[in-house]
């Protein structure tokens, strides 16, 4: 075989070669077109390309490749299939080129195309079996997700009740005192009553925060501490200021209650005892540092403990305020220092 | 024509409607009634026409104190104050669109209740 002798190469290789005009009728064939056929060469000369197809093919042909065979007059790689006279399908591939008006096509044999093809149908069918799987556990979990919503909406309504039914019954508890109160003429029993109102409004207080809490589990203590002092400043004479420094700390109930009745029976205290002219000031500051204790001071600037060794009268409150202290497993110490300051330091709520 | 010393009260907590008649008596104003179900603080506050109305929302019976306060605003005039245990987005909701002079948070102290009456009169000095 000589370089450039395509005669030869036409009549000997593996691939089908044909030529034909501009409408796909064919002119010329190469053996290897007749293999794939089972017609004889002159049987196909002169017919059109479309009716070597199945008829499957004639309708893939008729949608993928006519169209640009009549246009542009070139197609690659169109999958068809050869009907065959022995009546088995040869899947090819076909790819035409345009020469003016003539067209010259390359048919490929591709048996394992079709092999590909019945996976892929497969697969997709499997992958649309498992999708519809997918759907199908994806709305059992939606649904499930839903009743779980609704059952923690329903304990977040409950809670929420039960939160305002003890606040409400706090109320009542403070109404009972206030109409008690009226019934008594001794100064003693008027102050020990409006002491328990402050401490009845503290626990009140908590609930209140509680109801509005995200998670009705914990709050902000500043927010709290602001409205607790606030309220302490109404039953002070105006010449007393109760300032609040509280800095950010979530905190949840066992730990707000002990610390709102501390700084209520601190600052009352301070209130009652600092400030014989009847004016100063009281601080209430409350310290959260990331790491470590939580620091609650309250500091007035009265004339300090009555005992000259700087050492509290024994009373109610007292003894409350050590035991509330034992309860948040901190420590309480005071100080004389331009007035008396109490000093106390907890655990911080997390770690209690 | 409202009278400017009558207060209603409307909460069906006897003790706490009581609580409340004593702030307001504190205050030289007059209870001109206790009502315990919306019915009865309409019916209470055509008859007295009071200048305020301190309103809780939950009542005895089918309407709660939006409702009366909605008929009280129309038929009356009254400033009706709030006063509320609960935080639900939704009643605070209704609350608002129905023309509330104030809304208070159980519970409540004596000093907030003396300074929302004080300002409701103050403000409309002429009513």
């Amino acid at each position: 075989m000589s370089p450039g002798d395509g005669e030869t190469l036409a009549l000997t290789a593996p691939v089908g070669l044909f030529e034909a005009d501009r409408d796909m009728i064919l002119r010329q064939v190469n053996p290897a077109m007749t293999a794939m056929t089972g017609r004889a060469p002159t049987d196909l000369a002169g017919r059109f390309f479309r009716d070597l197809l199945t008829r499957s093919s004639q309708l893939i042909y008729a949608l993928k490749a006519e169209h640009a065979l009549v246009g542009a007059g070139s197609v690659q790689e169109i999958f068809l299939e050869l009907a065959h006279t022995d009546g088995r399908p040869r899947p090819v591939l076909l790819t035409v080129s345009a020469d003016g008006d003539t067209r010259r096509g390359v048919l490929f044999a591709a048996p394992e195309r079709r092999a590909y093809e019945l996976e892929l149908v497969a697969a997709r069918q499997t992958m649309l079996e498992s999708l519809k799987a997918l759907e199908s556990a994806n709305e059992k979990l939606e649904q499930l997700v839903a009743d779980r919503t609704a059952a923690l909406a329903q304990r977040d309504l409950l809670l929420r009740e039960v939160y305002h039914r003890v606040k409400n019954n706090l109320q009542v508890v403070d109404g009972l005192l206030l109409l008690q109160s009226r019934k008594l003429a001794d100064p003693a029993a008027l102050a020990a009553i409006e002491g328990l109102r402050k401490r009845v409004y503290a626990i009140g207080l908590v609930h209140h925060q509680l109801m509005g809490s995200a998670n009705l589990k914990t709050f902000d203590v500043g927010a709290f501490l602001r409205d607790l002092v606030a309220h302490l400043q109404k039953g002070a004479p105006d010449s007393i200021a109760l300032r609040i420094d509280a800095a950010p700390l979530n905190v949840d109930l066992d730990f707000a209650v002990p610390l709102g009745l501390l700084v209520t029976e601190l600052t009352t205290n301070a209130l009652k005892h600092a400030f014989p002219s009847g004016a100063g000031e009281v601080r209430v500051v409350l310290e959260a540092p990331a790491e470590g204790e939580v620091v609650l001071r309250i500091a007035d600037n009265g004339i300090g403990f009555s005992d000259a060794t700087g050492t509290p009268t024994p009373s109610l409150g007292l003894t409350i305020v050590n035991g509330l202290v034992r309860q948040l497993h901190g420590r309480i110490r005071a100080v004389q220092d331009n007035g008396v300051a109490w000093e106390a330091r907890f655990p911080a709520p997390d770690a209690a | 024509m409202l009278h400017r010393d009558r207060v209603l009260i409307v909460d069906d907590e006897f003790i706490i409607a009581q609580t409340l008649c004593v702030y307001v008596e504190d205050l030289g104003l007059t209870v001109c009634g206790t009502a315990a179900s919306a019915d009865e603080a309409v019916a209470l506050a055509v008859d007295q026409r009071p200048f305020i109305v301190l309103m809780d929302m939950r009542l005895q019976g089918d309407r709660d104190g939006v409702d009366a306060s909605q008929e009280i605003h129309e038929r009356v005039g009254s400033k009706v104050v709030f006063i509320t245990g609960s935080r639900e987005p939704a009643t605070l909701a209704r609350i608002e669109g129905d023309h509330p002079s104030a809304v208070l948070f159980k519970p409540i102290s004596e000093g907030q209740l003396v300074a929302v009456i004080r300002r409701l009169l103050e403000e409309d000095p002429g009513a």
